[in-house]
């Protein structure tokens, strides 16, 4: 996969995730649902380059776009 | 199982076709692989439209599924804009709408559904519309910016989110139903009750056991409804939101079984062994209810049913057998439902239902068959797992709100 030349910066909003669990089925190493009641938890909010393309389509495919995903220029990249 | 050589073709790139065929490539299908869709645009997805669609939340770009780059990468070859207009079973062929003939090796049918129309509907009406794809979605937003007195026909979920986002725009709202209660067909009367009474304090009403018989139009606009008793009320927006219909048409040509959709067995092949059905377009039989034949219309339904094909044609058991689930989101309160229940299937209350949060546990001949939920997530997840596991929990004991659920499926 191409270098990317920011950083994902992922967050969730529980009030309004509907429990849909979609986003677990695009990254199981990223999402994961409350046990209690289905709400999407982080497993991690940085997550390694390799999955950004999975947790992008993972915010697409949030039905209740609960999920954010933040893009933070790298510093100091060199060219 | 079908390897490097063989051709898999989708045709209907909506929840399910997408699923379908992003599950294939997860599981490792190294075939050709189309997905073919009558819409122009990019696969997306239709809750939002009758949600943060209209009010705003969401544009066009935050509703799409996969961007084009997605289907360069996994080798998905994506037609947009195709319409399939005949299978040859013998041939194992399609026609596209273009022109040429398709050959596949398996074909999935992912048609979805098409809204269901008024006998007195003219379609060319100015300011009559209904709500299924992000054109009608663009067209309805535009004209709930500017109406005044909207009048939507139908219930339904559709036509109450649709209804409440009116209301917050300011429109009078008035909400034209032929049964007696929301949500007929699928939820409990104390659900129904419940969420009219969230609508009417957000001041939309309603007109129970009435129906339209004629639509009036001034100067080619709508400007009104006439109901079957000569009341007129007047209107600068009617929504008819009064079900859908399955797109069963190319496989009723071909000679596939259908009633209320494409019929599939268990694992969701029809009796042409190359050929299967998911999500809205097909009538599966229901694992928790004796092999009931039933049609679901939802985004579970439709990505569990994808999942399950690519699994299949891969090399997997292929049974479909997860248990339904659904979201509705209307006058700022959400309805969770697992499970699926009929009419006359017994409501047992838990919690308060007079309050905004509570939940309905629906029996079958004393078995556990869904569970209603209004803003109570964690009812609504006890109840996908007792269903999951067949757990049958007593009706006095889902009663009793000092009962932990949990310990329930735990005894079970
Ligand atoms: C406004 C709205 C709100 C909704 N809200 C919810 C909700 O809150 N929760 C929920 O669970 N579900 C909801 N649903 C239902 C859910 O979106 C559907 O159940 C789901 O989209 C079904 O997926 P599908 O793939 O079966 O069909 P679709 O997504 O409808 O896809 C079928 C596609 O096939 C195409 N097609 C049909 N025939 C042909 C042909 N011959 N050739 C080529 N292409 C063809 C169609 O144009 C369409 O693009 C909502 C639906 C709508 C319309
Ligand atoms: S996809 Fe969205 S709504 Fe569904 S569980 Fe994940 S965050 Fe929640």
């Amino acid at each position: 996969m191409a270098n990317h030349d920011y950083k994902l910066i992922v967050s969730v909003n529980q009030d309004v995730c509907v429990g849909a669990g979609l986003c677990v089925l695009s990254t199981d190493e990223v999402f994961d649902q409350r046990d209690e009641d289905g709400v999407v938890k982080l497993v991690q909010n940085e997550p390694p380059e390799e999955l950004y393309e999975k947790v992008l389509g993972a915010v697409r495919k949030c039905p209740s776009k609960a999920i954010k995903a933040e893009q933070i220029p790298k510093e100091n990249k060199e060219a | 199982m079908l390897g490097k050589e063989s051709t898999i073709v989708i045709v209907g790139a909506g929840q399910g076709g997408l699923q379908a065929a992003s599950s294939l490539r997860d599981e490792g299908y190294e075939g050709r692989l189309l997905l073919i869709g009558d819409e122009c645009c990019s696969p997306y997805q239709r809750p939002p439209l009758s949600k943060g669609f209209l009010s705003g939340d969401f544009d066009a770009a935050d509703v799409i599924l996969e961007l084009p780059e997605f289907f360069v990468q996994a080798e998905i070859q994506h037609l947009a804009g195709e319409r399939v207009t005949s299978i040859d079973r013998p041939t194992r062929q399609l026609t596209l709408a273009s022109g040429p003939a398709v050959a596949y090796d398996h074909l999935i049918l992912a048609t979805g559904s098409r809204n269901r129309m008024l006998p007195c509907q003219d379609l060319d009406l100015d300011g009559v519309l209904s709500l299924r794809t992000l054109d009608d979605a663009e067209a309805l937003k535009d004209r709930m910016a500017t109406a005044k007195h909207v009048v939507v026909v139908g219930a339904g979920f559709l036509g109450l989110e649709v209804a409440s986002m009116a209301a917050v725009r300011g429109a009078e709202v008035l909400i034209v139903e032929a049964t007696e209660r929301t949500m007929e067909r699928v939820v409990s009367p104390e659900v129904s009750q419940a969420f009219r009474r969230l609508h009417e304090r957000n001041g939309v009403r309603f007109s129970f056991s009435s129906q339209v018989v004629a639509i009036h139009a001034d100067a080619g606009r709508v400007s009104g409804v006439e109901l079957q008793d000569g009341s007129r009320l007047s209107a600068d927006l009617v929504l008819v939101a009064i079900g859908v219909v399955p797109n069963t048409d190319l496989a009723e040509s071909a000679g596939l079984q259908v009633q209320n959709g494409i019929v599939v067995n268990p694992v969701l092949g029809t009796r042409d062994v190359a050929i299967s059905a998911i999500g809205d377009c097909a009538a599966f039989p229901y694992a928790f209810d004796n092999g009931q034949c039933i049609r679901l219309e939802s985004v579970q339904n439709a990505v569990d049913q994808g999942r399950c094909i690519a699994e299949r044609l891969t090399g997997g058991h292929g049974r479909y057998d997860q248990v339904p689930t659904f979201w509705s989101e209307q006058a700022s309160s959400r309805l969770q439902i697992a499970g699926v229940a009929r009419r006359d299937d017994t409501a047992v209350v838990r919690g308060d239902p007079e309050s905004d949060k509570f939940s309905v546990f629906r029996y079958r001949r004393g078995r556990l068959v869904c569970v209603e939920s209004i803003n109570s997530p964690a009812d609504h997840m006890m109840g996908r797992r007792l269903l999951m596991n067949k757990c049958n929990p007593t009706p006095l004991k889902v009663a009793g709100v000092s009962c932990d659920l949990r310990q329930l499926l735990a005894t079970a």
